[in-house]
């Protein structure tokens, strides 16, 4: 029996936690790999801290039928760790595990608020990164870039198509929209690629 | 494993499937109130009545009235439905009441929230009693507890058909996990959709009653809404029997934590525990003589729900006096329950 990867994005609303996440079991769908995202958060209609479930199957594409145990929505561990707001580190505490990793974004977490997370971590400057070389908005996009790169199991192609759908309506109104995010998820993608390689070549895992 | 064609999967949430179901099931009408979880049914369903004139959306002014406009949908020969949630399955008691008086096919799907009050807006299973039993009444109701997308769909279609074909108000008891999750499902199931019929003639008199003067008069009227009921019963309840066979421990679980169970079931089988589940489809009718089936050779149970045992209530009443091994609760009102949470559960027990 195959474990799914598990996969946790937690900010605050509105920085696009929901969407990236959307967008990867989106891809997961498209790529023939089953999928489950379930958004959770609370009553306050805004500005609360925003979680999203993740599940991705990793049997080949090719396979006709999957064996992943991926029945239930929710679960108590998470594979990977996307943590974009300092609130957020409380809120999702109980999720980490020690063989996790845990990928933040320090333009907006100070490194030393992470001193009890025990898991590998992973500082992404998304932010300062979308802020210069594209616009703020698409820091999420450089995230999930990220997490693609990490976990291995989508094929980029997909996730280039689930962002078309994703923001279809958007990009209608502005062809821009298109360019902007798939710049954002290839730098995501180059830069988590980056550190996998040089974490290759001096042997210490990520 | 055996080797499957896949099928045309399709990626949607929980409450676009609903949508999907009821429209496959011939609905023409929706009448509700927003309210987390299940407010994506209502307005999804809005979107496709603007598109298509057949189909009628009203927004009411709250859950009760929600309620009577299906059943005025209902008795005008329309297949109305409506889908609330927490307080407003409260508020929806009354018309579903009378609708139970009346024998009138209403189908309404709950997303289940924690309680009391307000509470929480995305998950409990802590609306059982009351989507069984609520209201002045005996609860001569049809529930499905789905536990996975699919069956979502599969169970709002079955909804549909019990309902205009058993004439009982008949309920889908979700939760907002299942609503809100987005995930594969597909369209497989041709529907027979038992055709609607207006209740009520242009100058014809048809006396579906709610108001009695005599007591008797209410008692002969409910003994034959009871037979009726007891004749449907095993034709319409539901259940599924997983690993059954040489279990010695059988948990029991319904809806998205029956889900959770069967995934703990695969893991615990993999170690070596001879372990099962038994999973209602129907809350009501329950599918009694299976439950006393399934623990027959069984050491031991285990009740697994989101809710301080309003489904273990269900379960010993019907295992009462028919076995004495031990009942192990796994209580857990108005939060999840995971695979592991099971897993240890079991491990615990088994030692």
């Amino acid at each position: 029996m195959d474990k799914p990867t598990r996969i946790i994005f937690s900010g605050e609303g509105g920085q696009g936690v929901q969407t990236i996440a959307e967008i990867m079991a989106r891809a997961g769908h498209l790529s023939g790999h089953r999928s489950t995202y379930l958004p959770n958060y609370g009553v306050e209609q805004r500005g609360g801290v925003s979680i999203a479930f993740v599940q991705l199957c990793g049997c080949p594409e090719e396979a006709t039928s999957c064996s992943c145990n991926i029945g239930f929505p929710k679960f108590k561990k998470a594979d990977v760790m996307v943590v974009l707001c300092e609130r957020a580190i409380e809120r999702t505490r109980r999720y980490v595990k020690k063989e996790a990793l845990y990928i933040y974004d320090n333009s907006l977490i100070s490194n030393a608020l992470l001193a009890g997370i025990s898991c590998p971590k992973i500082a992404l400057p998304a932010t300062e990164i979308a802020k210069k070389k594209l616009t703020p908005r698409v820091f999420n996009v450089v995230l999930l870039g990220a997490v693609i790169a990490y976990t291995g199991v989508i094929d980029k192609k997909y996730i280039i198509k689930a962002i078309e759908e994703q923001f279809a309506e958007k990009i209608k109104k502005n062809p821009e929209i298109k360019h902007l995010n798939r710049r954002a998820f290839d730098i995501g993608y180059e830069v988590m690629s980056d550190i996998i390689r040089n974490a290759k070549k001096e042997r210490v895992s990520v | 494993m055996a080797v499957k064609v896949k099928a045309k999967k399709y990626l949607l949430t929980g409450n676009e499937i609903i949508v999907q179901a009821a429209l496959d099931a011939g609905a023409e009408m929706f009448c509700g109130y927003p309210i987390t979880p299940t407010t994506e049914i209502l307005t999804g369903w809005a979107e496709k009545a603007a598109k298509d004139k057949n189909l009628l959306f009203l927004q009411t002014e709250d859950e009760t009235s929600a309620g009577f406009t299906v059943i005025g949908g209902v008795l005008a020969g329309k297949k109305a439905w409506t889908a609330t949630a927490g307080p407003g399955n409260i508020l929806m008691q009354d018309p579903m009441s009378m609708a139970e008086a009346m024998r009138l096919p209403t189908v309404c799907y709950i997303g289940q929230r924690g309680g009391p009050s307000t509470g929480t807006v995305i998950y409990s299973q802590q609306e059982v009693t009351l989507t069984r039993f609520g209201g002045n009444g005996e609860g001569m109701r049809i529930v499905y507890s789905p536990s996975t997308l699919q069956e979502l769909y599969d169970l709002t279609i079955k909804a549909f058909e019990a309902a205009w074909k058993y004439r009982f108000p008949t309920f889908v008891l979700g939760d907002g996990y299942l609503g809100k999750t987005l995930g594969d499902v597909d369209f497989h199931k041709k529907p027979k959709n038992y055709a609607s019929y207006p209740f009520v003639q242009n100058g014809e008199i048809n006396n579906l009653r709610n108001t009695f003067s005599i007591e008797e008069e209410l008692y002969d009227n409910l003994k034959d809404h009871f037979k009726d009921f007891t004749e449907m019963s095993k034709d319409v309840s539901e259940c599924e029997e997983f690993m059954l066979k040489d279990a010695q421990t059988v948990v029991f679980a319904h809806g998205v934590v029956g889900s959770a169970t069967k995934m703990a079931v695969r893991e615990l089988r993999e170690e070596g525990y001879r372990v099962g589940l038994f999973r209602p489809i129907t809350l009501s009718p329950f599918p009694s003589k299976e439950t006393i089936r399934a623990v027959k050779r069984a050491k031991r149970i285990v009740i697994a729900e989101s809710s301080y045992g309003q489904f273990g209530r269900i379960v010993r009443e019907v295992l009462y006096g028919v076995t004495d091994i031990p009942v192990h609760r796994l209580y857990r009102p108005a939060v999840g329950i995971m695979p592991e949470d099971i897993v240890e559960k079991v491990k615990n027990i088994s030692k």
